[in-house]
């Protein structure tokens, strides 16, 4: 996935969050769940079709804390699974 | 968990069947009038708002309620996946066609108690039997995703055998669900006549070993003698072996208040159906996530998981209270002696511990 795609997450999915700071992402069409963690809601979060992948990393650097230098693949590594998974769309 | 995951909808004190069985009517539960569908419309938005992923409709019988579709296709607008509990009596090819439109089904678990009237009407009344075969089969001709419970007792438990059959053979489901009646409301008015007794229990037990041996993977169970059978088999295992039991020693039997409530057909939220006594609030006018949070009867509840087995009176001197959880909280507060208690079942002579793990 490029660093200026620009994610969107796919409307009708819930995000419910528990209290260990976790979430699952629940597609209520199909059943399935998937497990995010608080980077991965932070990302679900802040998704929104206009922000690029370079916007996210960014605002993923500031926003936590000695975060480490390869975080860039490994968000593009994350938001290819949820593509994967029909879970954000690439418009 | 900040809200409950998963919510039981009594969706209607209706039905046009009185099983001998059931634990419903003449209980709390067994209220004077259902909501409106303006009501739990608006509910709906309540689960939406608080990320309940799972329903299931319940009743009395959800066919017995004449806005049924209405209500299913308010639900359905909803992003959550539900289970719909019927006797399928009053279900026929407008009704299977209706349910195979909603995409959001997960599926419609039926009550069937045996492979022929004779065990199934014997409690159900007669011609239901026939009725819920036809309901069932309409269903399967709109590939409806099917589960079915059967409810042990003691007019049907003889038929175990034959029931299995029909179920998994002439009926061609993958498997079906087993329990056994529960001693509650109407069921304890005849308490004599249908609750398994120690023989029943063991003989039950003794076949559902033998159908489960022939039928891998196609029996399941939360409640009832197989269950009974598989935890206390368990438990002994882990007794000879020194073994961990997860949350054993503990009386954390149910862990459905973790995950779950449920709300009466009046619209009180309850703990779960079999406890419909314990009002925790109302959804015309309370908010969901604040009665999961704030409700201290759902505290006292999850609290009993914090009460060891062995500070029990009655479990103290238990051989399994290192492995035991104790019963489900609406059979009483601790479980020991009831059915659920294994060295009540041993002592009483219900089965050897050498036929439980030779």
């Amino acid at each position: 996935m490029l660093l200026d795609a620009r994610p969107l997450p796919r409307a009708g999915l819930v995000l419910r969050r528990e209290h260990d700071d976790w979430a699952v992402l629940f597609d209520p069409d199909t059943g399935s769940g998937f497990g995010l963690d608080p980077v991965g809601i932070f990302l679900w979060e802040n998704m929104d079709g206009r922000r690029t992948v370079a916007d996210l990393v960014g605002a993923l650097r500031e926003h936590f804390v000695e975060v480490p230098s390869q975080v860039a693949d490994e968000v593009q590594g994350f938001l290819q699974g949820l593509q994967e998974r029909g879970l954000i769309l690439l418009p | 968990m900040s809200t409950p995951r998963a919510v039981d909808l009594v969706i209607t004190n209706q039905c046009n069947l009185r099983c001998r069985y059931c634990y419903h009517f003449d209980g709390a539960g067994d209220v004077a009038q259902d909501l409106p569908r303006s009501e739990w419309s608006r509910f709906f938005e309540q689960l939406e708002r608080h990320a309940v992923l799972e329903v299931s409709l319940t009743g009395g019988e959800p066919f017995a309620r004449p806005d049924l579709p209405e209500i299913l296709q308010d639900l359905s607008r909803h992003p959550l996946r539900f289970t719909l509990y019927t006797n399928a009596t009053l279900v026929g090819a407008e009704e299977a066609r209706l349910l195979a439109g909603l995409r959001r089904l997960r599926a419609v678990q039926v009550s069937l108690d045996a492979g022929s009237a004779d065990g199934h009407d014997a409690c159900r009344g007669a011609g239901s039997f026939e009725r819920a075969v036809r309901g069932i089969r309409a269903m399967q001709e709109c590939g409806l995703p099917l589960s079915l419970q059967v409810t042990l007792h003691r007019l049907n438990a003889p038929d175990l055998e034959k029931t299995a059959r029909f179920v998994l053979e002439d009926l061609g489901l993958p498997s079906f669900q087993i329990n056994s009646v529960y001693d509650m409301g109407t069921c304890s008015r005849y308490r004599e006549q249908i609750c398994l007794g120690l023989e029943e229990r063991r003989a039950a037990m003794i076949a559902l070993e033998e159908l489960e041996r022939r039928h891998p993977g196609r029996l399941r169970a939360s409640a009832g003698p197989l269950a009974q059978l598989r935890r206390w088999t368990a438990m002994e295992r882990a007794r000879r072996t020194g073994g961990i039991w997860p949350q054993g020693g503990l009386l954390g039997a149910c862990g459905g208040v973790f995950r779950k409530l449920a709300v009466r057909a009046d619209g009180a939220i309850i703990p779960c159906n079999q406890l419909s006594e314990r009002v925790l609030g109302w959804i015309q006018h309370d908010d969901l996530r604040e009665v999961w949070q704030q409700s201290p009867e759902l505290e006292r509840l999850r609290r009993r998981q914090e009460t060891r087995m062995r500070d029990l009176p009655g479990c103290r001197d238990c051989s399994w209270a290192a492995w035991c959880t104790g019963g489900c909280p609406a059979g009483g507060a601790e479980g020991f002696g009831t059915e659920d208690c294994l060295r009540a079942f041993l002592e009483q002579g219900g089965l050897s511990i050498d036929q439980l793990v030779p």
